[in-house]
């Protein structure tokens, strides 16, 4: 357990390794993290809880944790603390000592607390929480395992544990009483009576609803009276616990002069600047990037000609004497398929490394503060600019990156819009299709489609915010933590679980529908001019007239939907075999005007989610309503755009 | 003769003395009357109208459950001592409370009432 920032994660991959396992808590969106300790000679199961600033029922996230305490009763709790910042650390320990669970405290990042001139006397600490604290430094390894062997001890129920947890204050002590007096007897098990007469006069939701199903409707009445004239009583609860923790930091924490201005003050004077904040913001984006295009792209093309190549070459060696069919299912369906899921791992290996550096950083939280005037036009939260962004590499980590913000109705208008972001896939099709039509202003028609998608993405988010949700804003509160290096283990775990998501999630998916397309386009004569795929093509060639746009460039959108970049492959195949001898983009230069490719390219940036995003879509909103929402609304949205393109470019071109 | 002696001390050392006692919701209706008539040094303002490098210590808040819940579990009680670091009249600030950095938009600030100390050496 831990506030954010803490460096909770880190402590938990020290402690488990890659024996690590990332689901989901049942029933929930939320990322749940497992794993086993095996460090000298003891064995331990480890369970991430959300990181979670108290107890309350504010978010989803609080409740997991409380639940899981409670309900489960684990062996140990650990609170991982940082350091430096005690005080507000501390709010989450007064919350965790009135539980029925020992409690254990990793005092972590002793290290920058040293820095800033905060020294914590751990024995102290000890002494006046009443629970075993240990001292360390998780990004150094230091202090680990002396964690495990007090979790141990206290475990075997070796340690002296005496917790002292803080009182309420004095004026709200009586009330206390009275409601504790009330509910107990009714209170179900296995929840702790004091507590639930706590939780009820903080004005926790949950616990409220429990009791008010629990208890006879005469006590229920007296007690929701109790709870009507005390509806602050949540400010006293949470003074009463600040003051012990008050009473806590005198004791143990000598600090430095106040009034030091600290690094992350300085570097902040420009990255939270309405004006530089936003130049830096920018700046910083572009170089991750150009960075990403620079060293990614000569990698994909590498992984293109020797693995996908080579493994394609030698299928159709090996199965020269096959029937032709199976060669082309594996060739066309299969190693397509799968092949082009895998040249995206240079792009998303850089991109996602440079991202999980600034978010370890603590740039990021800089990054949602800036952007946040913006976003929150559209009804959304600073924080949401993180799981947009990271859309631009892929849109699948981005609907799943929506986990970090707490209101649902502001994660579920995020992932709606993250389609929206073009991802490099779709910049692949741009890549392959502009320089053909518009040769060396194919750049600038790049940027431009780029821009395009993002005032489409903020005009949509002003327009969905206001129909659905009756223009709600959510409340922007977000801590700044202090800027420091990053770690490198923890960047490369998180790099490596975003990718290994993204494969299995894209790469299965992906794999299965390239075969269903394979399937439908062979079937049923084997020339693909004839075949089902080319029904559907045909289907929306009404609309596709309106763009002039014939079922070949229709069929290619479709394909789109497996995965982006396939439209490249589509248009080779439609357009390579049609007119013998000549090449495929002359083909295609040949068989539409200018004003229809640009028309083509508007649509297919806007065009409804890959199916891997449909299906990371359906898994976080849990409902089928929004999916198929969100796959309409961008349809309709694509289509108009790119007519109205066709038309303005017929008028401008 | 309370109101003249009061006038006459409020020009020496009254206003420095009482802003280090620390701000309890549970203090006695006398002194708060004090303080409310001190003058500017008395008001308590919206946390949004403090300048940046100035000091102020929480007085109230202002606000629906859900939201003044969690300002106060994140250190914003009655007494907590604030420090301004980010203020540029209109998009969302940064504080200091209780040695963290936290970033608030306008509307939620201006829930937060807060009582100045001055500009902070």
């Amino acid at each position: 357990m831990g506030q954010p920032n803490v460096g909770k994660s880190t402590v938990f991959n020290l402690l488990t390794g890659l024996s690590q396992h990332v689901g989901n808590w049942p029933g929930k969106t939320i990322e749940q993290k497992t794993g086993t300790c095996q460090l000298d000679g003891s064995k331990m199961e480890l369970i991430d809880l959300p990181g979670t600033y108290s107890l309350s029922a504010n978010s989803a996230e609080e409740v997991v944790a409380r639940d899981y305490i409670i309900k489960h009763r684990p062996d140990v709790v650990v609170a991982v603390l940082d350091a430096a910042h005690l005080e507000r650390n501390l709010y989450l320990v007064a919350e965790l000592l009135p539980l029925p669970v020992p409690l254990v405290v990793g005092l972590n990042m002793v290290d920058v607390a040293e820095t800033e001139g905060v020294h914590v006397d751990a024995r102290v600490l000890q002494t006046v929480l009443g629970v075993p604290v240990v001292p360390m430094i998780a990004t150094k390894n230091v202090g680990v395992q002396d964690l495990v062997d007090v979790i141990e001890d206290v475990a075997c129920g070796k340690i002296d544990y005496d917790p002292q947890p803080p009182a309420i204050r004095q004026d709200h002590l009586e009330v206390l009483e009275e409601l504790q007096t009330l509910v107990s007897g009714h209170v179900p098990e296995p929840y702790p009576v004091e507590w639930v007469a706590l939780k009820l006069l903080e004005g926790d939701s949950v616990i409220t609803s429990m009791m008010q199903e629990a208890l006879p409707l005469e006590i229920w009445d007296q007690v929701n009276a109790i709870l009507l004239r005390h509806e602050d009583a949540i400010i006293a609860v949470a003074g009463g616990r600040y003051d012990w923790i008050g009473r806590v930091v005198r004791a143990a924490v000598t600090r430095p002069r106040v009034g030091q201005i600290s690094l992350t003050d300085k570097l902040d004077r420009v990255a939270t600047h309405p004006v530089w904040g936003l130049i830096l913001l920018a700046a910083t984006l572009g170089l991750i990037f150009w960075l990403t295009y620079a060293l990614g792209g000569p990698l994909q093309g590498l992984l293109e000609t020797h693995v996908i190549g080579t493994a394609s070459d030698w299928v159709m060696e090996t199965l020269a004497d096959a029937p032709g069919w199976i060669a082309d299912l594996l060739v066309n369906g299969v190693i397509g398929g799968a092949g082009t899921v895998i040249t995206f791992v240079p792009i998303l290996l850089i991109f996602f490394t440079a991202m999980g550096i600034l978010e370890d950083m603590g740039y990021m939280a800089r990054g949602a503060y800036v952007m946040d005037r913006f976003m929150h036009l559209m009804g959304l939260h600073g924080k949401s600019f993180l799981p947009l962004f990271v859309g631009f590499g892929c849109n699948v980590p981005a609907v799943m990156g929506t986990r970090i913000l707490e209101s649902s109705r502001a994660r579920l208008l995020t992932i709606l819009l993250a389609p929206l972001v073009p991802c490099t896939a779709r910049m692949a099709v741009v890549a392959f299709v502009a320089p053909v039509f518009f040769g060396a202003s194919a750049t600038a028609v790049s940027w431009g489609l780029i821009c395009l998608n993002l005032i489409v993405l903020a005009l949509s988010g002003l327009l969905l915010n206001k129909l659905l949700f009756k223009g709600q804003r959510v409340a922007f509160i977000m801590e700044l933590p202090l800027y420091h290096l990053p770690n490198w283990r923890t960047i490369a775990l998180q790099v490596w679980q975003r990718l290994v998501s993204f494969l299995k999630k894209a790469g299965t998916l992906v794999l299965v529908l390239s075969i269903i397309v394979w399937a439908l386009s062979a079937l049923p004569s084997g020339d693909i001019e004839t075949s089902y795929l080319a029904s559907f093509g045909q289907l929306l060639v009404p609309l596709g007239s309106l763009m002039g746009l014939g079922w070949r460039a229709m069929m290619a959108l479709l394909t789109s939907f497996i995965a982006k970049e396939n439209a490249i492959a589509s248009l080779g195949v439609l357009y390579g075999g049609s007119a013998g001898g000549v090449s495929v983009t002359a083909a295609l230069a040949q068989s539409m005007a200018p004003a229809s490719a640009l028309a083509f390219l508007v649509t297919q940036m806007l065009f409804i989610p890959c199916a891997a995003t449909v299906a990371v879509t359906y898994q976080e909103t849990k409902s089928w309503k929004w999916t198929v929402f969100g796959v309409l609304f961008l349809f309709v949205v694509s289509m108009g755009m790119g007519i109205a393109t066709y038309h303005l470019a017929q008028v401008l071109l | 003769m309370v109101p003249k002696a009061f006038g006459h001390r409020r020009r020496h050392t009254v206003h420095r003395a009482h802003s280090s006692n620390s701000t309890r919701s549970g203090e006695d209706a006398a002194l708060r009357k004090e303080r409310g008539q001190r003058g500017d040094q008395g008001k308590s303002v919206s946390l949004n109208s403090l300048p940046v490098g100035h000091i102020a210590r929480v007085t109230e808040l202002r606000g629906g459950r859900g939201l003044i819940g969690r300002l106060a579990c994140l250190g914003f009680t009655p007494g907590a001592r604030v420090h301004m670091l980010q203020n540029h009249g209109y998009g969302p600030l940064i504080v200091e409370v209780r040695d963290v950095r936290i970033a608030l938009g306008r509307g939620e600030a201006a829930k937060i009432r807060v009582q100045p100390e001055g500009a902070s050496k």
